[in-house]
């Protein structure tokens, strides 16, 4: 039985790492691990959820009620597995169906954020983009800690292209968590999105700020390259001193580009990158 | 009415890009040849897949415009075209696909054509072309029917989705990630040469 220790072990990583893997897992459920769902012992139950949620992204609803099935014999009343069951329905397109379910699991416990964000899933899943920053706008004033929804948020609001409130939500990332060189990058990504000189200066700094945390990011790279040729060609008066600076970091900044593709050698595309030289 | 034909490679990577991120809005871009510039018809010989993260941030589509810019005349190429894999697939408008990425590729080339992929299981494995193709004049849209794919791109398609062949897929996000990572697929372009 070495396969189905590999397999226990593979599963066990993606929980771990937060990995989706969704068509990798229900692989595992079909080939191994389906037939001998009585022998994990009190690992069960964490994976007949993992497998629940894998297999509805594969729209695989069988396996997904086989699952659901099983933990409901073990915790018929829990909440967690009701949640489960609304996801069935809305991978079933049942979204009335869901919905009750999901209302019915607020009114018995107000504070599960796991319900609430589900039905903000669901307006997403039905295109109503709109509805669904309210919704989470909603939730946000009740459960303002909690970091995925923020992000979520100023995902949604850069889908509907409001720049200036994407912006606000990663402030609120970069207070919790300051060190997270992703942050300061996708914040800077956004200022420049913006667009407007004064947007693009403070993009500047904060690519400055991820590439000092962390100096292989090459995204921040690029963004100084982008910011520091914006500022040159968009200022009408630019100073002497100002050019000269401004023209040195560009120079400083092709080098660490040209050094890194350098490294990894990848020639064919090391060409293409003359056409930042203009 | 213009008739639109996809190659093989063009088709495939498409595709494969969007199986790669089902959970994710993928967005690219669709390289034509210069000299069949005329109107009846424009053949999409590649494809080069763009981002997964957040589509709607301009900076590195930037970056990533000006390389792929370089990489096609290189080729004798020209950027023609703009396809989205939706993550909603409810999605199918072409003004919800526009973008600024788009705004650009219409402002270089014209007509330029925006391509929706419909990134359902059921619709590629019965072998149904999951595409819908606009072509962009002036502001406005018209819907081509006229839309050939050969039955090699969908076969090579489909074994690609079973065999997990878009694991191989870079696209221009993955590459920023590490750079040693090829967005231009040599390697999957060779391999899906080979199943012809």
């Amino acid at each position: 039985m070495g396969n189905f220790k590999k397999d226990l072990e593979n599963l066990r990583q993606f929980r771990e790492n937060n990995d989706r893997n969704s068509r990798e897992v229900v692989q595992i459920w079909i080939n191994s691990i389906g037939s001998n769902i009585d022998k994990l012992g009190k690992e069960k139950h964490v994976i007949l959820e993992q497998v629940c949620i894998a297999a509805l992204d594969c729209f695989q609803l069988k396996v997904a009620e086989t699952c659901i099935k099983g933990l409901y014999n073990e915790f018929p009343n829990s909440c967690r597995v009701q949640i489960l069951e609304s996801m069935l329905y809305e991978a079933d397109d049942n979204y009335n169906r869901a919905l009750q379910i999901l209302n019915n699991v607020i009114k018995h416990d107000g504070t599960n954020s796991s319900a609430r964000k589900r039905k903000i899933a669901m307006c997403k899943a039905l295109g109503r983009n709109t509805e669904a920053i309210k919704e989470l706008t909603e939730y946000l004033k009740i459960f303002m800690a909690d970091v995925e929804a923020w992000q979520e948020l100023s995902e949604l609001y850069i889908s509907e292209f409001d720049y200036s409130k994407a912006a606000f939500c990663v402030e609120e990332l970069i207070l919790h968590n300051p060190h997270n060189h992703l942050l300061h990058q996708r914040y800077a990504d956004i200022k420049y999105s913006q667009g407007g000189l004064e947007n693009i200066e403070v993009a500047r700094t904060y690519y400055y700020q991820s590439l000092k945390l962390n100096p292989k990011n090459m995204r921040a790279l690029y963004g100084i390259y982008l910011t520091t040729s914006a500022m040159l060609n968009t200022q009408k008066v630019v100073t002497g001193k100002k050019k000269d600076a401004a023209q040195k970091i560009l120079d400083w900044v092709l080098k660490e580009i040209k050094e890194r593709y350098s490294e990894n050698q990848v020639s064919d595309i090391e060409e293409s990158l003359a056409a930042l030289e203009i | 009415m213009t008739s639109i034909k996809f190659t093989e490679m063009a088709y495939c990577k498409m595709i494969l890009h969007a199986a790669k991120y089902p959970h994710c809005t993928v967005n690219g871009i669709l390289l034509a040849k210069t000299n069949t510039n005329n109107c009846k018809e424009i053949e999409f010989v590649d494809s080069i897949p763009l981002f997964h993260v957040c589509i709607n941030l301009t900076p590195m589509a930037e970056i990533s415009l000006m390389q792929v810019d370089e990489y096609a005349s290189k080729k004798g190429l020209i950027i023609a075209g703009y396809y989205v894999a939706p993550e909603n697939p409810r999605d199918q408008s072409f003004d919800k696909v526009y973008n600024r990425v788009f705004d650009k590729i219409a402002a270089n080339n014209s007509p330029s054509y925006v391509v929706i992929v419909n990134s359902t299981n059921s619709t590629i494995q019965r072998g149904r072309i999951a595409l819908k193709v606009g072509q962009y004049n002036d502001g406005s849209y018209k819907q081509c029917e006229d839309i050939s794919v050969s039955d090699d791109s969908m076969n090579v398609c489909i074994s690609g989705i079973n065999t997990g062949m878009y694991n191989k897929l870079v696209d221009f996000d993955n590459h920023l990630d590490n750079i040693s990572q090829d967005w231009t697929n040599s390697e999957l372009n060779k391999e899906i040469k080979s199943f012809l």
